[in-house]
């Protein structure tokens, strides 16, 4: 394992921007400190071996023989399935958002796309294969950012599952919180949860080591180091009141204490505008019945995909949204919503303020190709 | 809710290998997608639970018969506050020991779960899957999934070098 050289080539090569001097000696620190622990885990990792080919053993003999002939008859026509959810769950989420976030997330998306496109899809082996990608994030929802790290690493499907934005924000949210200041949550949101959250760690930890006395100093990377392995509480995890900034946070819980509601999970209960009622604070839908709070903004996973108008459509709000839309099509796509306008009617969709929002909003009117072509260069 | 009478309502569900199952309707609303079929009145002939075997829905319907008097119960109890501590204790080892399946038949849950939007029971079974891949190393993951690594070399160093502060 070459990660202690590794480390130095990354410290070296991207040393922060805001950073001085001093910090290089700091990292350098770290250094050490982390090629200690490499050594170590190579340790382990034999160990491991042994016990993971246990466990395969034990692993394999314990499944039934009905079950694997079960699962290559399903196999078959999940991988078709599959092959069709894969493309819309890597394209969800973008049912808004500002222009830049809108192509830069549109050019990653594609890039992704070559890449998947070499190579099968989805993974071809093993027992996920079987499961609709949608539900990783149902999974990973669980995990640590250690852990989710762990996963990225696994394979380049793993890796698009465990980086989804709404995971990183639930762990950033949950570690740091965000402040009522509008202006700089804003700023947050010009990069991805996920590198936000390594970058937040990371100053943590230089800021952290900083003032603590030499000897002390491993002890405290292992501390700093120990809140990363922190996973969502259950009650956090279908909960999205986590992720709201401090003055919406604070008017949730003045509301649902006045309702006489706790934050405790309350569990089997499954929220959707047909069964329940809602209060709304800005983006926040407090379920009446329960006080459990989904945000619905462009990170929203709550939705279904409505068959009718092709559009998803949260379960919750009602906020309709884009599905994914690749560069390529964005103009296709655009003409078909203006002939289902009408789906749309009653639930203003969430739009944002991108270009193709814009596209969206003047095309939305247009009678003909003509008047749409012409509408369209205005975006 | 239908009561636990002679003249309850049953509904029944058949699995894509012609196994039939005939359930209260209260347990099969447990399931969303179910609760929406038959809110929908489309209920009205057995349904037809496409790629759900036998085996497997006849664990769920485990799970929900299991389920739904509790839930019915803390429904009543919400409003004299009549907390059902040692039924839900109960219920909490019942699901130890139902999830104690090999990973083919939780995987097959998960996906059943998910077809019926039964939260619990997603819940459940994602947790246990989490709670085994939570700590474990990269090859420990890899093989537990029993998942080929396809990263080229220099796109693992890429993603490693990303990643590594996890790593310190």
């Amino acid at each position: 394992m070459a990660d202690g050289k590794d480390l130095g080539a990354a410290a070296a090569a991207e040393p922060d921007p805001d950073e001085g001097q001093p910090d290089l000696e700091e990292e350098g620190e770290l250094e050490a400190a982390a090629g200690g622990g490499e050594e170590e885990e190579d340790v382990d990792v034999d160990g491991l071996a042994s016990f993971l080919e246990f466990e395969i053993l034990s692993g394999s003999s314990e499944e039934d023989p009905l079950d694997g002939e079960e699962e290559k008859e399903t196999g078959v026509n999940y991988e078709a399935k599959n092959g069709k959810r894969k493309q819309d769950s890597l394209s969800d989420g973008d049912g808004s958002g500002s222009e830049d976030e809108h192509q830069k997330r549109a050019r990653k998306e594609k890039g992704k796309g070559k890449v998947l496109a070499e190579g099968p899809p989805q993974i071809d082996t093993g027992m996920f294969t079987n499961v609709p990608p949608e539900l990783f994030l149902q999974i990973f929802k669980f995990l640590s950012s250690e852990d989710l790290i762990s996963c990225a690493l696994v394979c380049r499907f793993m890796n698009a599952a465990a980086s989804d934005e709404t995971l990183w924000r639930r762990l950033y949210c949950m570690r740091w919180g965000l402040s009522s200041n509008a202006t700089s949550n804003a700023k947050l949101r010009e990069c991805a949860w996920k590198s936000l959250y390594i970058q937040q760690d990371r100053e943590d930890m230089v800021e952290f080591v900083r003032y603590t006395p030499t000897e002390f100093k491993e002890y405290y990377i292992q501390m700093q180091a120990a809140k990363r392995s922190q996973a969502p509480l259950p009650s956090e995890v279908n909960d999205d009141k986590i992720v709201l900034d401090k003055t919406v946070a604070d008017q949730v819980s003045s509301w649902k204490s006045r309702r006489g509601l706790t934050d405790d999970a309350v569990k089997g209960h499954s929220c959707s505008g047909s069964t329940c009622y809602y209060k709304q604070i800005g983006d926040a839908y407090i379920c009446e019945k329960t006080g459990r709070v989904h945000v619905c903004d462009d990170a929203c996973r709550e939705f279904v995909l409505d068959q009718a108008s092709g559009l998803l459509v949260c379960t919750i709000s009602g906020h309709c949204f884009e599905r994914f839309l690749c560069p390529d099509d964005e103009w296709d796509t655009c003409d078909a919503d203006q002939q289902q306008g009408g789906v749309t009617d009653e639930a203003e969709p969430f739009m944002g303020s991108g270009r193709f929002a814009r596209a969206y909003q003047l095309g939305y009117s247009c009678a003909d190709e003509k008047e749409l072509e012409h509408a369209l260069r205005f975006c | 809710m239908a009561t636990r009478e002679a003249g309850k309502k049953m509904i029944m569900l058949k699995s894509p290998d012609g196994m039939e199952f005939e359930v209260e309707e209260a347990v099969a609303m447990e399931s969303q997608t179910i609760r929406k079929m038959i809110e929908d009145d489309c209920a009205d002939t057995a349904i037809l639970i496409p790629n759900i075997n036998s085996k497997i829905l006849s664990r769920v319907i485990e799970y929900c018969n299991k389920h739904v008097p509790t839930t019915g119960a803390t429904g009543a109890a919400a409003s004299d506050t009549v907390a059902p501590a040692a039924l839900a204790e109960d219920l909490k080892i019942w699901d130890a020991e139902f999830i104690k399946v090999n990973r083919a038949t939780r995987f097959n849950l998960i996906q059943a779960a998910s077809y019926l939007n039964i939260k619990g029971l997603l819940d459940l079974t994602s947790q246990t899957t989490i709670d085994t891949i939570s700590d474990n190393s990269l090859e420990e993951i890899r093989s537990f999934l029993s998942t080929k690594n396809d990263y080229l070399p220099e796109e693992e160093q890429t993603i490693r070098r990303e990643n590594q502060w996890a790593f310190q």
